[in-house]
């Protein structure tokens, strides 16, 4: 569908919206099984569910009244432009008219690649709560690490993120260091990024299917905020005493708390993907930080001493290492 | 006793623990890990160091602090820029507005990320009978609705085009006009129409619209309401929207017609009032 041309977009979406069944037939086959999967593929539904969402996609002319009146310049974009925002957002509102609560993540089956070790995420999950002490003692090494991290060159953090970048997000101001290190593109750096997340993903199998399971944390996170958000804008032009009000802080409240579930979640899942420890290669570093390798390389060790000294002379590391 | 002369320098043990060296170089370090308690304790501490950090870097960046605001790049951009498939000067602008825009970078990042999550899975087909319930849920729609003549044109250089005749039912008559080559026409003979004529008979209303092309740009729009002995139908009221919005409205002159004379690119709703039942033509305008 790559090659379709803006007017057939145009004319195919328009003449869908209008009810020409055949122009309805064409859509359903060339955009029907990425509507099916898209609760699949980004939230792990079970099959049922989807052909619920799918339904619900198409009855009343949903899907045809959002996406009309988006000009395509070609078949790719209209088919991002219907995944992200167009999907995302009938998901999101199909999910308010469901009634009972998803159960989709926790239950997913997370095979290490050995026959008699099928677990759920929820049975990987189950024991990681932390406890008071170890609450109390991330605080307080938190707080020491954080004024120590905000020491930092910004260059160092931004090489130290790169080289775990499997596990860590960089934010919109490391990306954009990076476009003007490597005088690139917004758009070639993040996909590049992207790029060599998935190549350390495919690095171990178990390792992929958390991180399978944390994308669908992530949409669903996505997914609350955004819901979250409006919910806000809501209550904010509502007057404090109304009921209407009321239930809006309700179902606030409500979605707060699945959020911060998800949070949580998010957070475990993390923790155990650390134990793979992979690294991103120092060639994908160079060629995302714009250096030769061999900087890289000694950058790194210098980064990984210098911290470590200054660590040393702290308690955290002294009790981290057990000395 | 080890000789600490002989210890391996820092940068090769970092790149022991990225797994950089090559497979003898790494057999070397380890036998020396384990002979050395110098160089042991240091990889220990610089693991610690690593995991300290990971634990403090790593948490989850959730864009909640960044929200977009009214000038922040649309959908239609940040997908175009993402396919690279703006122009020149378009791109530069989107490229400005990232270097200052937080909520916008991370949306750009959240959509390439959506993006190859979805690319990596494979799709699974829509089984059968889901297809089937879909086609019924729209069959069931058609019987409730009024058939709707419906007409796709493209404006050319020097006339017009139907793009999709076929959708008007049989029900309409269409006339492709040849006018001859006029004030407003090249002056090159031209072989495309100068003007497209449909005309549908509806309860008591025989409805004639004429689409005139004026330039590659623009058409007009000619409506003309007669009953059903061919008499003028004055007063009748025929609206023009255009994307939902009501862009032209005006009653039938003596003689029955409505003009609508600067028709731009787009798509319209043209609507005739009727006692009975409301109709609706929808005219689509393109020039690509």
């Amino acid at each position: 569908m790559d090659d379709l041309r803006p007017h057939q977009i145009r004319v195919l979406t328009s003449a869908c919206l209008q009810g020409d069944v055949d122009a309805r037939r064409q859509f359903q086959d060339l955009f029907g099984e990425s509507i099916y999967s898209y609760p699949i593929k980004t939230f792990r539904l079970s099959a049922d569910k989807a052909a619920d969402f799918y339904i619900y996609v198409f009855q009343d002319d949903r899907i045809f009244r959002r996406v009309s009146r988006f000009e395509a310049r070609n078949g790719a974009q209209f088919e991002t432009y219907l995944n992200y925002y167009v999907l995302r957002d009938l998901f999101f509102e199909w999910r308010r008219t469901q009634k009972e609560p998803e159960t989709i993540s926790l239950a997913t089956v997370i095979s290490d690649g050995s026959n008699d070790s099928e677990r759920t995420l929820e049975d990987l999950l189950a024991n990681d709560d932390p406890s008071p002490d170890e609450i109390s003692d991330r605080m307080v090494y938190g707080a020491e690490l954080k004024a120590f991290m905000e020491s930092l060159e910004p260059e160092t953090c931004l090489l130290l993120k790169l080289l775990y970048l499997a596990e860590i997000d960089l934010s919109p101001s490391e990306i954009r260091v990076l476009c003007k290190k490597s005088g690139r593109s917004y758009r070639e750096i993040i996909f590049e990024i992207e790029e060599t997340r998935n190549r350390l993903r495919k690095k171990d199998q178990q390792l992929t299917a958390i991180d399978e399971q944390l994308e669908s944390i992530h949409g669903w996170i996505l997914c609350y905020q955004k819901e979250l958000r409006q919910l806000n804008q809501k209550i904010g032009i509502q007057p404090d005493d109304s009921s209407e009000s009321g239930d809006d802080r309700r179902q606030r409240e409500e979605l707060e708390r699945k959020l911060e579930w998800r949070y949580r979640q998010q957070r475990q899942a993390l923790e155990k993907r650390r134990q793979f420890r992979i690294t991103t290669p120092y060639k994908d570093i160079a060629r995302l930080f714009n250096a030769p390798i061999g900087n890289v390389c000694s950058l790194v060790a210098r980064s990984r001493e210098d911290i470590s000294s200054a660590l040393g002379r702290s308690q955290i590391l002294r009790e981290a290492v057990g000395t | 006793m080890t000789d600490a002369s002989n210890c391996p320098e820092i940068v090769v043990l970092s790149s022991y623990l990225d797994g950089e060296l090559d497979q003898e170089q790494n057999s070397g370090i380890k036998l020396h890990l384990q002979n050395c308690p110098l160089c042991s304790a240091h990889i220990e501490r610089l693991q610690a160091t690593e995991t300290l950090v990971i634990k403090h870097m790593g948490e989850p960046l959730n864009p909640t602090s960044v929200t977009m605001k009214d000038n922040c790049l649309s959908p239609d951009v940040l997908t175009a820029y993402l396919h690279d498939l703006l122009r020149l000067e378009e791109k530069k602008s989107a490229e400005a507005h990232l270097d200052g825009c937080d909520a916008c970078v991370a949306e750009l990042s959240a959509l390439t990320k959506s993006e190859m999550v979805l690319e990596r899975r494979p799709n699974s087909p829509v089984p059968a009978a889901l297809r089937n319930r879909i086609e019924t849920l729209w069959a069931k729609d058609q019987k409730n609705e009024e058939p709707i003549f419906r007409v796709v044109v493209r404006l050319l250089k020097d006339g017009l085009e139907v793009l999709r005749e076929t959708l008007v039912p049989s029900s309409v008559a269409i006339q492709e006009m040849f006018s001859p080559v006029g004030a407003y026409r090249s002056a090159e003979k031209s072989s495309s129409p100068s003007g497209l004529l449909m005309k549908k008979s509806l309860p008591g209303i025989e409805l004639t619209v004429i689409l005139e092309w004026r330039s590659n740009s623009q058409a007009q729009l000619r409506t003309k309401i007669e009953d059903d002995r061919h008499q003028a139908v004055a007063g009748k009221r025929v609206s023009l929207r255009r994307n939902d919005t009501l862009v032209f409205s005006d009653k039938t002159s003596t003689d029955g017609v409505v003009v609508v004379p600067d028709l731009e690119i787009g798509s319209y709703e043209l609507g005739i009032a009727s006692t009975e039942k409301d109709f609706h033509v929808a005219i689509e305008i393109t020039n690509t």
